[in-house]
């Protein structure tokens, strides 16, 4: 519940902000679709190209037929917020602070697809599969770096009315899995599916002796699976080309580092676009 | 109850939303309200399949090491054994969701009869137990090349 209100708080303000700040910076190198296409890899390779979501020109109004399908969808986060506890004037606050991406290029969703149907003159939209989680490090004005894993996965994107067009806005919740995988080892050598399940090179702390326990919460690694939510609002849309484009704003954890710490809520806008088949 | 509580929230906001963005939001706030309280209901945010760590985790055995393996958290190269799943009915087998049972395996969309032969051939051999999200995402690809 908490994430969807602050989704309902920031995403307002957020939506209309991502949305200015879309046409602002409409900067010289954003290119359509079908001219990414039609350069060479060694074009692209070095200019950062990769890294940023098409643009797509246009306000027609797409209605997807039965059995239609999102491909190429391409997620590119520009902004992040890390939610924060501000002291001020002896009373702490909740606030997003924006923090810095330390990632450099590899932060964008790209290729992801997944099916389209209507449900109740609505159309929904489900993720199956792409590029669909990237993992990021965020930088705090403090210096404090948090690590997210920025993802879609298992996206369940309900919308507003049966027909893209401008001002169409879907949204709906995602999983986000453990920004550590199983088979990562911490530098004392534990491990989720894999590694030691204590610290063994403090001999006197092993398994079950007294002293173990306040090393638990390392000792003890879980796979932690968080939900987050995106809301997306389509501004452009290409009936020719049968592409959208728009804005998002999402909310998620980030890293728990396996359990051992309590993760931060993230908040991120961008730019999205995607195909429809 | 639902709309005092967003109004509560919209009231608290306010200190967060910048000027321009007030006057040009509030059509897109009602929208938005009305959007987000119609799925209120849907989201259950606080339901998130973790895996909690389990020491032992009981199901290790089913992994690919001996010969009955666990459907819903084996890794795809552990079809290599058996002769003629790999990589085909393998790939099927692992990037589809979970399975209530082992017959549950012939309801994978898009397997042909040849490949639900196979599939019949080793089915002694298979078992579907609890997913385990930590083991359920490396079943493409773990990390182990061997």
């Amino acid at each position: 519940m908490s994430l969807k209100e602050d989704l309902a708080n920031a995403g307002k303000a957020a939506l209309v902000g991502a949305l200015a700040f879309g046409m602002a910076t409409a900067p010289a190198h954003a290119l359509t679709k079908s001219e990414i296409n039609s350069l060479s890899y060694l074009q692209v390779k070095g200019t950062g190209l990769a890294n940023r979501c098409a643009e797509v020109v246009g306000e027609d109004t797409i209605t997807p037929k039965a059995g239609a399908r999102l491909v190429d969808m391409c997620i590119e986060p520009k902004a992040w917020a890390v939610e924060e506890e501000i002291g001020r004037a002896g009373k702490t606050e909740k606030k997003f602070v924006n923090s810095k991406v330390m990632t450099r290029q590899t932060y964008t969703l790209e290729g992801i697809e997944g099916s389209l149907s209507n449900d109740g003159g609505k159309i929904v939209f489900r993720e199956e599969e792409g590029i669909d989680y990237a993992p990021t490090t965020v930088q705090l004005p403090g210096g404090e770096r948090v690590p997210l894993l920025f993802t879609v996965k298992e996206l369940v994107a309900k919308g507003d009315g049966p027909a893209f067009k401008p001002g169409f806005q879907m949204g709906g919740n995602f999983n986000t899995p453990s920004y550590r995988t199983g088979l990562f080892l911490d530098p004392k050598g534990r491990g989720g599916t894999t590694g030691y399940d204590m610290a063994v090179a403090l001999p006197a702390l092993q398994s079950g002796e007294e002293g173990d326990d306040e090393l638990f919460k390392e000792n003890n690694k879980t796979f932690d699976v968080t939900t987050g939510r995106i809301e997306m609002e389509v501004n452009k849309v290409n009936a020719e080309e049968s592409e959208i484009g728009g804005v998002f704003v999402a909310t998620q954890l980030g890293d728990t580092d396996m359990g051992s710490k309590i993760p931060k809520k993230v908040l991120t806008k961008g730019i999205f676009y995607a195909k429809i088949e | 109850m639902k709309l005092a509580l967003f109004a509560a929230l919209f009231t608290t906001a306010a200190a967060f939303v910048t000027p321009s963005a007030e006057r040009a939001s509030v059509a897109l706030q009602a929208e938005r309200r009305e959007f987000l309280s119609a799925l209120a209901g849907a989201a259950a945010l606080a339901a998130p399949m973790a895996a909690n760590a389990v020491r032992d985790y009981d199901n290790v055995g089913y992994l690919g090491g001996s010969e009955i393996v666990d459907v819903n958290n084996a890794n795809v190269r552990v079809y290599l054994k058996m002769p003629g799943l790999y990589p085909t009915v393998a790939g099927k087998i692992a990037t589809n969701g979970p399975y209530k049972s082992v017959a549950d395996l012939y309801n994978i969309p898009g397997l042909s009869g040849k490949e639900k032969e196979l599939i019949k051939k080793y089915e002694s051999r298979f078992t579907a137990l609890e997913p385990s999200a930590d083991y359920v995402i490396d079943r493409i690809n773990n990390g182990l090349y061997r």
